[in-house]
């Protein structure tokens, strides 16, 4: 089966300086991916990179294909037909990736009627109004009509997370990117985010490329791992066997943080 | 109060002013009785108060006409002048502004930067002068300045006058907001909602037009009314290049000849006029940004 992102060999560099350096990754359909890495580790870029949003400025080499179609240097028209079709996006910080002058409805309302109108389906008001709300409920929303008039600095962390996921399900895309999502949310927020996305993801029979310096987090919603330090892929494999047998130095570290972690709030519990 | 107080610690009697250096002191002093500086100061701020209350000016101590009537008829100089000028600006900074953001790597985004700076750095009176030497010196198109004494009864002569007065105030304001424009423009495309809107498949016009507007109009709206204001007080100088009979000469006339009535009209006129514009600006802001409404009724 043909990969929904398929990355070979990617490098990155900005004025000279080399930030991410031979990278390859590759996702199948309906494949759970988790791309692991401290800050400054190159995973975000990999993401920005992977739907043609790096900033100016900074130039990519390698190839890239988003389910079969070339990324790099293609024009952003063809990259716009890309978005929001075969990929969807989730970033860190809900709070500043929600417009903020605009009730969170209306926001979930654009890519979803674009997305009807896309797959040919009636996109009137009130199919839009009622796939709103839909969508809200998906996400485990309270009071769905009520929620979608409110504006993003009325919610909690979560609840903007929330919103921000139904917009990228309402792009119905193969393969959802979930960049460091439940970062900026407390740790109960983050666990009710992760079992909500994991369930989504199975639900609609996407692809999931998951980003995070969590190894924990991560562990608990991919199949396999890419695990990236200073722009460059150290080890992957399945997510059990990354565990279990770390290869890497820094996979070692990550894994033995980890269970260091989880010993401290056993011996607590 | 602080206006009356400070306006009467200026050096000078008007009564002097008034009569020029040859007065006798008896005329001066029927002078004063008459325009009643003579009073003790209290009486005068209680009077002056009282009228104020009634919207009652005054009348000026030179011309003996009502201040009001003076003020509306400076206004129909100044307002034009101030408003024209202003969405002059505006039709030009926004554009602009927005152009060289979007098109920063460019050439002529660069350009655009550079000529917009040297337009902040160049004074007001220098611009109207080079003006008055290009069009109506050198291509002799426009009067060099001058308001017809009629007004507003032959409105294309008004107009005409006013043109380079207008591209003055216009090239002046437009450059320094040309520069705000640019920069809410700036942070607009980099904000995380943009890239949200275009991850999920917006184009980026597409999400320059729906989320980059409204959000890059608040920065710029608490500008626009700083600026409309200072506009308006900067006409002083612009009426005085051009010659024009409005807010700003009547302010340096009323000045020089101690006329307290007059001065004390163009100055509560302007403050009134500051203050309601920075109050709409302010009215228009909360009405974009539901976080500044929300923040009247917080109880913090």
């Amino acid at each position: 089966m043909r990969p929904v992102l398929d990355i070979a060999d990617l490098s990155i560099a900005a004025n000279g300086k080399t930030l991410l350096d031979k990278v390859s990754l590759s996702i199948a359909p309906g494949e759970r991916v988790g791309l692991i890495g401290e800050s400054g580790s190159g995973k975000s870029l990999t993401a920005l990179a992977a739907i043609g949003l790096l900033a100016p400025g900074l130039t990519a080499t390698g190839a890239i294909s988003l389910d079969g179609q070339d990324v790099i240097g293609a024009s952003e028209r063809s990259m716009v037909s890309l978005r929001g079709n075969v990929t969807a996006t989730v970033f860190q910080e809900p709070l500043t990736a929600l417009d903020p002058l605009q009730p969170v409805g209306r926001q979930i309302a654009e890519p979803l009627r674009r997305r009807l109108r896309r797959d040919g389906e009636a996109a009137g008001r009130t199919d839009v109004a009622a796939g709103v709300q839909n969508l809200l409920a998906q996400v485990a929303l309270p009071d769905p009509l009520a929620l979608s008039r409110r504006y993003p600095h009325e919610l909690s962390g979560g609840q903007r997370q929330r919103v921000a996921i139904a917009m990228a399900l309402a792009c119905r895309p193969q393969l959802l990117i979930a960049d460091e999502p439940t970062t900026a949310l407390d740790v109960t927020t983050q666990a009710e985010i992760l079992r909500l996305l994991a369930k989504l993801v199975a639900d609609n029979g996407m692809a999931l490329l998951f980003i995070s310096h969590d190894l924990p987090v991560v562990a608990r919603v991919v199949d396999r791992v890419v695990v990236m330090q200073h722009g460059v892929v150290v080890e992957a494999g399945p997510v059990g066997e990354v565990f279990s047998r770390p290869q890497h130095d820094y996979t070692r570290s990550l894994v033995a943080a980890a269970r260091s972690f989880d010993g401290a709030l056993e011996g607590a519990a | 109060m602080v206006l009356f107080a400070l306006l009467r610690l200026l050096p000078g009697d008007p009564a002097n002013a008034l009569l020029g250096v040859g007065a006798t002191p008896e005329q001066i002093a029927a002078a004063r009785a008459q325009l009643g500086s003579d009073q003790p100061l209290g009486t005068q701020f209680i009077n002056y108060l009282n009228s104020l209350a009634r919207f009652d000016l005054g009348t000026s101590f030179v011309s003996h006409a009502p201040v009001l009537d003076e003020i509306g008829n400076r206004m129909a100089v100044t307002l034009p002048l101030t408003l024209l000028g202003f969405v002059l600006a505006l039709v030009i900074a926004i554009p602009l502004g927005v152009i060289a953001a979007v098109k920063s790597q460019t050439w002529y985004g660069w350009l655009i930067s550079v000529v917009s700076q040297l337009g902040i750095a160049i004074p007001v009176f220098w611009l109207g002068i080079l003006l008055v030497t290009v069009f109506a010196i050198n291509l002799r198109l426009l009067p060099s300045g001058g308001f017809p004494l009629r007004g507003w009864q032959n409105p294309l002569e008004a107009i005409t006058g006013l043109l380079l007065p207008v591209l003055t105030v216009a090239l002046v304001i437009g450059a320094s907001l040309l520069r705000y424009v640019r920069a809410a423009t700036l942070d607009v495309i980099d904000s995380d909602y943009i890239r949200t809107a275009r991850a999920l498949g917006s184009g980026f016009t597409e999400a320059l037009i729906k989320h980059g507007i409204r959000n890059g109009s608040v920065p710029i709206i608490s500008v626009l009314g700083i600026e409309l204001a200072s506009t308006f007080l900067g006409a002083v100088v612009v009426e005085r290049v051009f010659t024009l009979p409005g807010m700003g000469s009547m302010l340096l006339l009323a000045i020089q000849q101690r006329d307290y009535p007059n001065l004390q009209g163009v100055l509560i006129v302007s403050t009134l006029l500051v203050l309601l514009i920075g109050f709409a600006a302010d009215m228009l802001q909360r009405l974009i940004d539901p976080r500044l409404r929300d923040r009247v009724q917080a109880p913090t």
